[in-house]
């Protein structure tokens, strides 16, 4: 809480290290979403230029969530101003999870429930219990998983995304 | 105000995107990403644009750094700020975007400058016109990749086995040696190690850490004209504009690498070519245009590749080559020729000897 009090006080070196800290995950995101260096440099840049007085105006309980919900919003605006934003993409981007503050504490912590993971696995479709058996109980790398379905990396990491929703659907039934 | 622990890590992210990193710190990685969908969707965005976070890295490296101690910063800064101000002062010059916070924010120069992401890959005319042969003839990635992995298996396994021999007398210094660079597997050339990375799961030679009389790549870029959105009005057209730039070897190798993995040899092939003609014995463009080469139907190039990496006294490839090119005589029906590669890689042994077994059983050479 302290550097979020000095960055509201315009401290140039709290700033700094918020910059350090989050100046990867905002950039990437924004490479994301606009796929394009130049411009997602310039989200970058204006977004942190902007910290002082947009922390100002918020009660922020949880930084990081509040800053990822603040870069995808502003992708969002700039995509729409140049119009590239079509309806199902739109659709697409906003019904990503929403990363709140809640949703944080929410972990899956897969390891604690192995017994049920065990037989809740069986009940995926083949190619996502190989994905999630290779990369989570073998603890493989996506690049090996790839390697050893013959996949590309995109389908290994939605494998795994979906392979992981399911069970978690499962899991709770 | 997020815990020391909700910001990422930028040191695991930097190793993550040089390749510095074993197996299993890739997939604690990526599993750290799953939980967290800000590192996800940041990570997405890398990947998805090759390059992208060394760019950003070098951009900002000076911000990135540590900070120092309290008094030294200030000292530091005020240093710099003086310096700033003097230089631009002097030179009269229109200051560079920049973050108010840092006052180390260094020049760009053109090589900074350059966005991967925004490229536009011509392709000579002469590689354009190639056809790539069927799909179910060609060298798979998934099958270099596997093939890659369990070589390096093995390799390591011949360096433990050939550890346990050390007499013991060695042995009882052996810890007061240096540790060896983590992402050494092993090859060598005239005695000398010879690192090696993996991008996309391919194996690579690790040029940065060799000396070399240049570091960079220099090539013509080609780039949708466009400009950044606070700079853009009504008038602004679109144009293919060229551009002579250079490139840090990794950053290109990289993009390059990202072509191969998508399967687009041509695109590949262009690039490789160009790191060729600057460094005529690059071992990554000599092997990864020998299998371009194979999958778009040039037998003759690709027998010519590999046969040249076999001149060259290093083992990163050596196997490979000799397999494929064995393969390369076989699709040009060089059957004499084929039949003694195949023999040669029987003898030697090594990681392709049942293949060339049976591959020579099959065709009756």
């Amino acid at each position: 809480m302290e550097l979020i009090v000095l960055v509201r006080k315009n401290n140039q070196n709290a700033i700094g290290e918020l910059f350090r800290r989050y100046s990867a995950l905002v950039m990437g995101l924004s490479m994301k979403y606009l796929k394009n260096q130049n411009l997602a440099e310039d989200m970058l840049m204006d977004i942190f230029e902007k910290l002082p007085n947009r922390i100002e105006k918020h009660e922020i309980q949880n930084f990081k969530s509040w800053l990822y919900s603040l870069t995808r919003n502003e992708c969002l605006m700039e995509l729409r101003k140049k119009k590239k934003l079509t309806g199902d993409i739109e659709k697409e981007l906003l019904s990503q999870p929403d990363w709140s503050a809640e949703g944080h504490e929410e972990k899956i912590q897969l390891e604690s429930q192995l017994a049920a993971l065990e037989s809740a696995i069986k009940l995926l479709k083949q190619d996502q219990k190989d994905a999630l058996t290779y990369f989570y109980l073998e603890q493989r790398s996506y690049v090996e998983v790839s390697a050893m379905m013959g996949i590309t990396l995109n389908a290994v990491k939605s494998l795994i995304q979906n392979g992981k929703r399911n069970l978690k659907l499962k899991l709770e039934r | 105000m997020p815990a020391p622990e909700s910001h990422i890590n930028l040191e695991r992210l930097r190793r993550y995107y040089s390749n510095e990193m074993s197996t299993f710190e890739r997939h604690q990685l990526e599993a750290d990403a799953l939980e967290d969908a800000f590192l996800k969707d940041a990570m997405d965005g890398f990947d998805e644009n090759p390059g992208s976070f060394e760019q950003f890295y070098k951009n900002h490296r000076t911000q990135l750094r540590p900070r120092r101690g309290y008094t030294l910063t200030i000292a530091i800064s005020a240093l710099l700020s003086l310096f700033l101000i003097v230089t631009l002062l002097t030179l009269n010059n229109k200051p560079e975007k920049g973050l108010a916070f840092s006052p180390t924010i260094q020049p760009i120069d053109s090589v900074e400058t350059i966005s991967l992401a925004n490229e536009i890959e011509v392709i000579s005319p002469r590689i354009d016109s190639m056809i790539s042969i069927p799909e179910q003839d060609q060298i798979k990635t998934v099958d270099v990749i596997n093939d890659q992995t369990q070589l390096k298996t093995l390799q390591s396994k011949k360096l433990n086995d050939e550890k346990i021999n050390v007499p013991e007398i060695i042995q009882n210094n052996i810890e007061n040696l240096e540790p060896e660079k983590e992402n050494w597997n092993g090859y060598t050339s005239k005695g000398r190690a010879i690192p090696t990375a993996y991008v996309y799961g391919f194996k690579v030679v690790d040029y940065r850490e060799i000396k070399r009389t240049k570091e960079n790549v220099s090539y013509k870029r080609y780039e949708l004209g466009g400009l950044a959105a606070n700079q853009e009005n009504e008038t602004s057209t679109t144009e293919l504009i060229e551009q002579e730039v250079e490139l840090p070897y990794f950053s290109y190798l990289t993009k390059t690498m990202s072509f191969f993995n998508e399967q687009n040899f041509k695109a590949s092939l262009n690039r490789h070519l160009i790191i060729l003609e600057q460094y005529p014995e690059d071992l990554n463009a000599l092997f990864y245009s020998g299998l371009a080469y194979y999958n778009l139907g040039k037998y003759d190039e690709s027998i010519q590749f590999f046969s040249q990496i076999m001149t060259l006294d290093t083992e990163v490839f050596n196997q490979e080559a000799e397999w494929y090119r064995a393969k390369s005589l076989i699709q040009l029906g060089r059957k004499k020729e084929a039949r003694t590669a195949l023999e040669e890689v029987i003898m030697k042994g090594g990681f392709y000897v049942e293949d060339a077994i049976a591959l020579k059983a099959k065709l009756k050479l």
